[in-house]
């Protein structure tokens, strides 16, 4: 069967997708050859940010396929299909480290922000950044860093985290693929920084 | 969201500061909206006022955007070719057509 790779079209129009779609939906080779070739590498970057570790990322990649596999018939095309496929690949990756519960976060994510006066002053004054390496250039150890802090993030504030900051999604976006309110998408993603900020801090705040 | 959402959450912080500044600890709340340019022009007034103003605030700012910048540092690898065969046999073994090479 020819290639029906599907080709960009204007905003909002997916009609372009309907021949894959189809084809999908038939069980045609070419087809699931064709999306694996499309999305294994991206889905599995996206489970490995979601879970912070190889063999969950290879188990929800699987779990993403198979799910592909026996729903695609439920996909309406009313967005694009790899928005579906985020949408997939979060949900996947929630149940995973729900049931895993691999967070390590002991510190309730309250603790992120300072405390403050009753003025609305910060109680402390926290000290300044040294302005931050090229991030070509960024030590193994910050990058360990980063990679712990990352992965201690709770589940559902570092797959916001992810979609927003990292993908570029729109807040709608993701409240969409999550089943989450805008409001909910925010304030996970706003504790999900403030968590990053203060376990960062003491890597690059200036020494006094 | 759509457009009548966001203007009545703008309005909701507008109307959060119109009897007062916002205080630093309001500034630190609502930073994602600022940092996300999600604030109507008054807010946003207000917010770049209080950092004229507030040095303490400006490190905090400085410190949350740079926050952000690093977390998309954080090393995601490369699929390894392993992952990539196992999942063809697992997609085999499910049912999926696939073709064998």
């Amino acid at each position: 069967m020819s290639s029906t790779k599907a080709q960009p079209a204007a905003a909002g129009d997916y009609s372009h997708e309907a021949a894959f779609v189809a084809a999908l939906r038939q069980g045609d080779a070419d087809a699931y050859e064709q999306l694996l070739e499309q999305f294994e590498e991206k889905i599995y970057k996206l489970a490995f940010r979601f879970t912070r570790n190889t063999a969950d990322a290879e188990e929800v990649v699987q779990n993403v396929f198979l799910q592909i596999f026996r729903k695609i018939g439920e996909f309406q095309g009313n967005s694009a299909l790899s928005s579906w496929i985020y949408r997939v690949t979060a949900n996947a990756a929630l149940m995973l480290l729900r049931k895993n519960k691999n967070s390590k976060v002991t510190d309730s994510l309250e603790d992120a922000l300072p405390e403050y006066l009753e003025d609305g002053h910060a109680a402390t004054r926290e000290p300044a950044w040294n302005p931050l390496p090229d991030e070509r250039v960024l030590s193994q150890q910050v990058l360990d860093r980063i990679d712990a802090a990352a992965g201690e993030l709770p589940p559902e504030y570092r797959i916001v985290f992810v979609l927003r900051d990292i993908e570029g999604m729109s807040n709608e976006e993701v409240a969409e693929a999550l089943n989450l309110s805008v409001a909910a998408v925010k304030s996970r993603l706003h504790r999900a920084r403030l968590y990053l900020r203060k376990q960062l801090a003491p890597e690059f705040e200036k020494k006094a | 969201m759509d457009k009548d959402e966001k203007m009545q959450e703008a309005a909701q912080v507008a109307k959060r500061f119109k009897n007062h500044d916002p205080t630093c600890e309001e500034i630190h709340r609502l930073l994602n909206n600022y940092v996300d340019g999600e604030l109507d022009e008054k807010a946003q007034k207000l917010f770049d006022l209080h950092f004229n103003m507030c040095t303490p605030c400006v490190d905090f700012l400085e410190s949350y955007r740079a926050a952000i910048k690093l977390g998309k540092c954080a090393p995601t690898p490369e699929m390894p070719e392993v992952v990539r065969h196992t999942l063809r046999g697992f997609l085999r073994e499910h049912g999926i057509p696939l073709k064998k090479k």
